[in-house]
């Protein structure tokens, strides 16, 4: 089963699956109070979306106000356990950003490079 | 009359603050960066990457830090006559273990050995991906994401770490 929410220090997150999509809103702030619920969070949801027909993961961030270092790392964890995934199972993760906090931008460019454009996918609006 | 309207553009902004630093306040202290910054010089983009590198400094001093001390301080000032742009500076300074101390001059002199530094912040993601404490990017991700040059002086059980800029405002 999809671990649902979370709620640690300033930040929240949710998940809902919908067929082969699964989505994931986070908001707050991730900083040093939540990183290691973070990457526990992602470690659950990853190892139980590997169990079920999901072909996307959408991460909508547009409501994240800041997200620190040590929690970046928890979405660079993550993204490498999908990497090593073999393809026809490997599913795709698509972020929801803001230019409304232009960092989105900057470290959604770093990740995206980090994980290659066959596996990660930005789509940035107002 | 905006801050920013002065005849050299940008009035110097300069502030420093010493606290003890908690996860809490290095978010408090973010919010008003991004805030005073975004009205002083009319531009979201720096005044986020100012915002980035006290974040990720000031985290440094709460997880590092020996004593209840750091001091921030953040300055902006318009360069030179007959130079566009502003020159910007972020710096903390807390007292670290000599662990950390040398810690940290080794990661800066490694940012600094480096002309990519998106390339050297790609390789220490793969490097974070199997750490099992901490990321060890925050430094690498002021200078690869906010732009920003680093630095360390280090005074017995003190560290000091700096991060400048210089920015070109767009006037189109």
């Amino acid at each position: 089963m999809i671990p649902s929410s979370l709620e640690v220090g300033e930040l929240s997150a949710s998940s809902s699956q919908s067929g082969e999509i699964v989505n994931l809103a986070f908001a707050g702030n991730a900083d040093g109070r939540s990183d290691k619920a973070l990457e526990k969070f992602l470690h659950e949801l990853h190892a139980e979306i590997v169990t079920l027909p999901v072909i996307l993961v959408e991460v909508d961030i547009r409501s994240l106000e800041f997200m620190n270092s040590s929690c970046f790392k928890g979405f660079i964890t993550w993204i490498v356990q999908v990497r090593r995934m073999k393809r026809p199972s490997r599913y795709r993760i698509r972020f929801l950003a803001t230019s409304k906090h232009p960092w989105q931008k900057r470290s959604l460019h770093a990740i995206s490079f980090f994980g290659g454009a066959e596996l990660i996918e930005v789509v940035t609006g107002d | 009359m905006l801050l920013s309207e002065s005849e050299r553009g940008v009035i110097p902004a300069s502030f420093s603050i010493r606290f003890t630093p908690s996860a809490k306040l290095v978010v408090v202290v973010r919010r008003f960066v991004l805030s005073f910054y975004t009205r002083v010089l009319e531009d979201m983009e720096v005044s986020s990457q100012l915002a980035l590198a006290t974040h990720e400094l000031l985290e440094n001093a709460v997880k590092y830090g020996t004593t209840n001390d750091a001091v921030l301080g953040v300055s902006v000032v318009a360069v030179a006559e007959g130079r566009d742009g502003y020159d910007i500076d972020v710096s903390v300074r807390n007292s670290a273990s000599a662990e950390h101390l040398a810690e940290a001059k080794r990661v800066i002199d490694a940012i600094d050995a480096r002309d990519d530094t998106f390339a050297y912040y790609q390789e220490q993601m793969l490097v974070a991906s199997e750490r099992e404490m901490g990321s060890g990017l925050g430094l690498a991700r002021i200078a690869a994401e906010a732009g920003m040059r680093l630095s360390v002086e280090i005074e017995d059980d003190e560290l000091e770490i700096r991060a400048r800029a210089h920015f070109t405002p767009d006037l189109s």
